[in-house]
């Protein structure tokens, strides 16, 4: 209403009731992880994992290393709490202790002038706490833990184990690069760990960018790549880790750059596989395919190593992972298969983004003294979900053309599985966003795993990625034991089985007849399920082809404004979102102009990280 | 144990990190590095190449004349002329439609290339009418149709790169320059200047002293462009022309925002003059109404722009129009040093346009068109105001004409040697048609209204696009859809018809980087607008709104951009503003007055709760109040705690389509001492510092309909 066309209303003014305190009864803790990479921010209210997610889903930075204030945001509205709600935030990593470890880099010698630099400002900046204040105006308790034992309980704390040896390993947090510890009942502890610049995660990084890969991004890269090669090189590589006793190693720094220089890896690395550095983008060969076999096969053995010394200091049954390494399904399926302990739990957000929970997980140790209820971890849909009715005002004011499914669940089913038996490739937006790298089904791209082609399709249409690379089958958790080596559920991905079915999977089946299987049931993903069992009704097959939905280079797509743009921008053929189908031919002429201004809105200098090195700094 | 060294050195640097840790050891550090101790910053020692850099942004070519790269174009190997550079493309929209320069002008054509900012671009005009396109035709009433050639590089939004700018655009071998620029030239942040003298005017309480840091940056930077560029030029004696920009200073006015921290507790007796200076203002009484704005000045220090305005007011309410010039370019100038933070508009500062006086005609081959004082005199003493100006500093086609016509005299006169008046270029071939002048009189209004412009400035520019060309009203209508429905406009059906609708000027500007706004003023000038020509959109309007974001449907978030874009509160919403802005300085509302206003899409007696978490920062307690459309709700008390409040309005006072929610928040009291030393802290930290004092937070606020109420 504007001023001109106001009513001329002049009712005698009524006293409403008087506003009503608002306070909320339930123990709020959030964690946040940031400053590095893949900032995250989480709420437990009462022990429950509520809600999670990462920062790059909102400001469509990938990797966004900010202050996750969107995020936030997300949880408190979701948690239906408010700022002066929260009873303590959880930081993910100790900012002294990181300081330390960067000042100790600014003393090495020959150490650029633009490093020196960024330390010197590094000493000079707020610290995670007051800019936490600062930013979000909260003025209550800040709890800090050291990096790795965020990860550490990230992963034993929604286990489900009542006790657990717990190994952590990635790059670098603060000082520690790999962490010895055992939990039970809510006690953790660490009675051992490796530190800066000796990294197992550093190691695999260096290779990633020796191979042309992006550092921080590419080493998923390196695994796929692994299959196709022969460790012709691992004895040289093997020379770059010199593996101590007990749980320690040493890298050789002589042929690792990344202490010193702008780079992971030095000259000498080349010299020693006599071979230069692959030019990004430029062709992969047989040797790029050796080394990664190599690097891959190096790794697994450290790891088993130290996953059996680990056992050998807590005889438990039971192994927790977590750290950037743990998402190496391949190493972890090798450490179940071939060491010692019978039961592995990674926790699927195991890179930086889980320190978040890792951390909430102990303030409320702390506090609750008691461990996170529904425990183990029963699914990671805890985004933002589209609501229906939203989608249905967008589409209603648009000129698109699209098909309306309210209240037909079962025709909706029907009408996916037809398409997908058709050949084509669905983008699938389904519920609440996932927590984590991975797909599962929320925001995925679903296709037909049987077709030979399907995997050159969908890269053409949408991905974009490396042909070498394969695309993960989801299947119903009934019927997984019949198509794959997995006799237990793997709800996050996070395992690599062989491929044992009767079918030809050809679009999931890896060169090495491996695959990296998420399994799905009802009560974690309801209407995934129904369009598997739809499928297998009709085919015998209860997979289907899932990878995650976004455009090469950007984050796995949130809101429903992401959803249509990545539709728009790829060459997806239908969008199911929610109870709402969009074929391509009914996308409206002028949804790509937006879908350009959605690319020239993205970049956002100071919030993405750096792959050419890993995040240091 | 034996320590390695490797341990040894560990220790030392955890120790190190400790101390650092602690507020007194990184404030020590920083010191250190600020008092040019650890660091060597010192622009004279580095040379002119490190403060080109430094300043502007910039570095000297090494061969300006073999420069392969002038703004979007690129010269291909073995080539002569310049092509559009497709890596670029996301650029081309800023520059002329010039697909290919030629190298060199054709034999016995002269060259005339035109560097400038949006103003030479001809915002709201191009790509129909543009400044370029208007000396060219000028000029050749003198040179012939194929005598000269006006070569157009103006830039929207380019600044201190102009500079740079001009040195490549030197491969084009031009017989003469115009650097048509200024508006764009702004002093560095706070962070990026010399923080040891920041830091002590902070923690002496002195926001002047800051501003003359600001103030003498924005000197050193424009010294430097003019002293590089004109001698590159002058030394290829190729004469230059540098304009000097002019601010529409009767129309425009700045949001008026409070004073900063004061010293002395000096706040509230400049609060206090100001309300009653308005008050005084408005009935009249303009002799006290001017010795309470003296007091503001005198206890601001010229930082703020409010107590200019209110002598200027004085001053035009006695028609004394002298004066009133000279208060309105202190009041236009008197927030240099908060522009990132009052999100202030571009404008040519005093300072500025004084060194383009002054250091422009120290070459010989440079002059300068003073477009104040030509505007002055073509105004017959005059102020500037909407005859000449579309918005701040974009000129209406005929400024853009008359400025051009002096324009093209001067270059006339240091080609051929002939002095001509400017009014002898005047052109009726220069003029633009009708459609295209409504076109820009309507994307003005747009303009206007998005930079919190007053309704009646709004509602000139609307009324007059319609007068103009009545056909334009399908595009009002649209672009009211489009803004009621609140979807971006690609994806919407009346956004679609908006955009088949043919006017390149609209589809140029208006849809770039739109963001969908409730626009509740300026759709009110554009239903106003309509209603003359026999046009009411008002129900439709109501009804789009109602079924897209009536809280019926859902709860609204009333700190959303896109209601509270209509606050005309900018430094209250610069938070909400989509991408990263260097001065965030918190993820949640802050009040920096009084008043803060807020708006929500109802139906007319509907039940309405709100749910808000707010705290009063510098208050020990207070009490604010509650309005809808002005009618008293609440009183609800706070302190500096954050808290959340169910709050249930009166449903009697709810209105249909847009209603207004106002928190009228009571006196804080300033922490003027504290509040500046964390200042000074946080930009030695390379933080935004806070200089103005909240009056209140609001973390969330949510309206929802309550219909069992």
């Amino acid at each position: 209403m504007n001023d001109s066309q106001r009513r001329d209303v002049h009712y005698k003014p009524l006293s409403p009731p008087p506003a009503r305190l608002k306070k909320s009864k339930t123990l709020n803790i959030i964690g946040i992880s940031a400053g590095y990479h893949d900032a995250a921010c989480c709420l437990i209210r009462d022990g429950v994992l509520i809600s999670a997610a990462q920062e790059e889903r909102f400001s469509r930075v990938k990797n966004d290393k900010s202050l996750p204030r969107r995020a936030l945001r997300y949880c408190l509205e979701d948690g239906a709490i408010a700022i002066g709600d929260i009873d303590c935030i959880a930081y993910y990593e100790n900012p002294t202790l990181k300081l330390g470890r960067q000042i100790w880099m600014g003393m090495q010698p020959n150490i650029s002038d633009r490093r020196i630099d960024m330390i010197a400002g590094r000493m000079m900046s707020p610290t995670p706490q007051a800019t936490i204040r600062s930013s979000f105006g909260y003025d209550g308790p800040i709890e800090i833990f050291e990096h790795h034992a965020s990860h550490a309980a990230s992963s034993f704390y929604l286990s489900g184990f009542e006790e657990a040896a717990i190994l952590t390993v990635d790059g670098v947090g603060d000082w520690a690069t790999t962490t010895y510890g055992f939990g039970k009942n809510a006690q953790i502890e660490r009675f051992e760990q490796v530190d800066f610049p000796h990294s197992l995660g550093f190691f695999y990084s260096a290779i990633t960018a020796y191979l042309g890969f992006e550092v921080n991004e590419g080493e998923y890269k390196v695994m796929g790549l692994a299959p196709y090669g022969k460790p012709l090189y691992a004895n040289k590589l093997r020379s770059l880790i010199d593996v101590w006793p007990e749980g320690q190693y040493r890298l050789n720094m002589d042929y690792f750059a990344f202490l010193t220089q702008e780079t992971m890896f030095s000259e000498k690395l080349c010299e020693l596989m006599d071979h230069p550095a692959r030019v990004p983008e430029s062709q992969l060969d047989q040797f790029h395919m050796d080394v990664a076999k190599s690097a891959q096969l190096v790794l697994e053995q450290v790891l088993l190593e130290k996953v059996s010394y680990l056992h050998s200091r807590v005889p438990s049954e039971n192994l927790c992972m977590a750290g950037g390494v743990a998402l190496n399904v391949v190493a972890n399926s090798r450490c179940l298969r071939e060491g010692p302990f019978k039961r592995l739990f990674v926790q699927p957000a195991a890179g930086d983004a889980g320190g978040a929970v890792g951390a909430a997980a102990m303030a409320y140790v702390q506090i609750a003294g008691k461990r996170l209820e529904k425990n183990p971890l029963q699914h990671v849909y805890l985004g933002p979900r589209n609501l229906p009715s939203d989608i249905e005002r967008l589409l209603n004011a648009s000129n698109a053309a699209f098909l309306n499914f309210s209240g037909k669940e079962s025709e909706l089913i029907q009408y996916a599985i037809d398409r997908v038996q058709e050949g084509k490739v669905i983008a699938w937006s389904q519920g609440r966003m996932e927590f984590g790298p991975r797909s599962l089904g929320a925001r995925s791209i679903l296709a037909d795993p049987r077709d030979p082609e399907m995997r050159d399709r969908i890269n053409a249409l949408v991905k974009m990625r490396e042909a070498f690379r394969p695309f993960a089958p989801v299947v119903l958790e009934s019927q997984a034991h019949k198509h794959f080596d997995l006799d237990h559920p793997s709800p996050f991905m996070l395992e690599t089985c062989t491929v044992i079915s009767d079918l030809a999977l050809p679009a999931i089946t890896h060169v090495d007849g491996s695959a990296r299987v998420q399994t799905v049931n009802h009560s974690t993903n309801r209407r995934l399920s129904l369009l598997l069992e739809e499928f297998d009704r009709r085919t015998g097959c209860p997979i289907l082809l899932n990878t995650s939905l976004n455009m090469r280079g950007d984050p796995i797509a949130c809101t429903l404004y992401d959803v249509l743009m990545c539709f728009v921008q790829s060459q997806i053929d239908i969008l199911v979102v929610e109870d709402f189908v969009i074929e391509r031919a009914g996308i409206p002429t002028l949804w790509s102009l937006e879908a350009l201004k959605y690319q020239a809105a993205k970049a956002k200098p100071g919030e993405s990280i750096s792959h050419s090195i890993y995040t240091l700094l | 144990m034996t320590l390695s060294f490797e341990d040894l050195q560990k220790g030392f640097a955890n120790r190190l990190a400790q101390l650092a840790s602690t507020s007194d050891g990184a404030r020590a550090l920083s010191m250190f590095k600020h008092s040019g101790l650890l660091v060597q910053r010192s622009i004279e020692a580095k040379g002119r190449g490190s403060a080109l850099k430094e300043l502007l942004g910039w570095e000297l070519p090494d061969q300006p004349l073999d420069s392969d790269h002038i703004g979007i174009w690129r010269r291909p190997k073995n080539s002569v002329d310049f092509m559009r550079d497709i890596d670029k493309r996301q650029e081309w929209n800023y520059w002329a439609n010039t697909p290919r320069i030629d190298g060199k002008a054709k034999r016995g054509k002269k060259r005339i290339i035109f560097l400038g900012e949006s103003v030479a671009r001809g915002y709201c005009y191009d790509p129909q009418f543009t400044p370029a396109k208007v000396l060219e035709v000028m000029l050749r009433s003198q040179f012939g149709p194929d005598g000269i050639e006006v070569v157009d590089l103006a830039q929207l939004g380019i600044g201190f790169q102009v500079g740079e700018l001009a040195l490549s655009a030197l491969a084009l071998e031009p017989d003469a320059a115009i650097i048509f620029s200024g508006n764009n030239w702004r002093p560095d942040q706070v962070g990026s200047m010399d923080i040891s003298c920041a830091d002590s005017a902070l923690r002496q309480q002195s926001i002047p002293a800051l501003k003359k840091l600001f103030e003498r940056n924005l000197s050193e930077k424009t010294s430097l462009l003019i002293q590089t560029v004109g001698s590159a030029y002058e030394k290829k004696q190729i004469p230059m022309l540098w304009v000097i920009p002019e601010f529409n200073l009767r129309d425009w006015r700045d949001p008026i925002s409070n004073a900063p921290y004061l010293p002395a507790d000096s706040n509230s007796k400049w609060s206090f003059c100001w309300e009653r200076a308005v008050i005084c203002l408005q009935e009249g009484n303009i002799s006290e109404a001017e010795e309470l704005a003296r007091s503001m000045i005198e206890l601001d220090g010229g930082v703020s722009s409010a107590g200019f305005y209110l002598l200027a007011d004085c001053n035009m309410h006695q028609k004394n129009d002298k004066a009133s010039r000279n208060y309105l370019e202190a009041a236009r100038d008197a927030n240099i040093w908060s522009g990132s933070m009052c999100n202030l508009s571009p404008r040519p500062f005093s300072i500025s346009q004084q060194i383009m006086r002054e250091k422009a005609v120290t070459f010989e081959k440079s002059g300068i068109l003073d477009l104040p004082r030509f505007f002055e005199e073509y105004l017959n003493g005059d102020l500037p105001d909407r005859r000449l100006f579309l918005d701040y500093c974009h000129m209406t086609s005929e400024a853009i004409q008359v400025s051009m016509a002096a324009v093209a005299s001067h270059i006339t006169s240091v080609i051929t040697g002939t002095n001509l008046p400017w009014s002898n270029f005047l052109d009726q071939d220069a003029k633009p048609n009708r459609g295209v002048e409504a076109e820009a009189m309507f994307l003005a209004a747009v303009h206007n209204a998005h930079n919190c412009q007053n309704y009646e400035l709004i509602h000139h520019y609307c009324s007059t696009a319609l007068k103009l060309a009545p056909e334009l009203s399908e595009v009002m209508v649209k672009f009211a859809e489009v803004q009621a429905r609140g979807i971006s406009v690609f994806l919407s059906t009346s956004g679609e018809e908006l955009i088949e609708m043919p006017w390149p000027s609209v589809q140029r500007h208006l849809f770039g980087q739109h963001e969908p706004q409730l626009d509740q003023k300026l759709t009110g000038a554009i239903t106003a607008s309509l209603r003359t020509i026999g046009i009411d959109i008002s129900m439709s309007l109501n009804k789009i709104r109602k079924e897209a974001r009536s809280i019926s449907i859902r709860p609204t978030n009333l700190l959303e951009s896109y209601y509270i874009s209509s606050a005309d509160q900018p430094q209250e919403t610069q938070w909400t503003v989509p991408g990263t802005s260097p001065y965030r300085q918190q993820d949640y509302y802050r009040a920096f007055s009084n008043k803060s206003r807020f708006f929500f899409i109802g139906d007319a007696l509907c039940p309405t709760s709100l749910v808000l978490t707010f705290r009063l920062p510098n208050s020990l307690s207070g009490i604010i109040e509650i309005r809808v459309n002005e009618e008293y709700q609440h009183q609800i008390p706070g302190d500096c705690e954050w808290k959340t409040w169910d709050i249930l309005l009166d449903p009697s006072a709810i209105g249909e389509g847009v209603n207004e929610l106002t928190i009228h928040w009571p006196t804080p009291t300033y922490p003027t001492s504290a509040a500046l030393h964390l200042a000074a802290d946080a930009i030695q930290q390379g933080m935004p510092p806070q200089l103005y004092c909240s009056f209140g937070d609001i973390h969330s606020f949510i309206a929802e309909y309550q219909p069992g109420v």
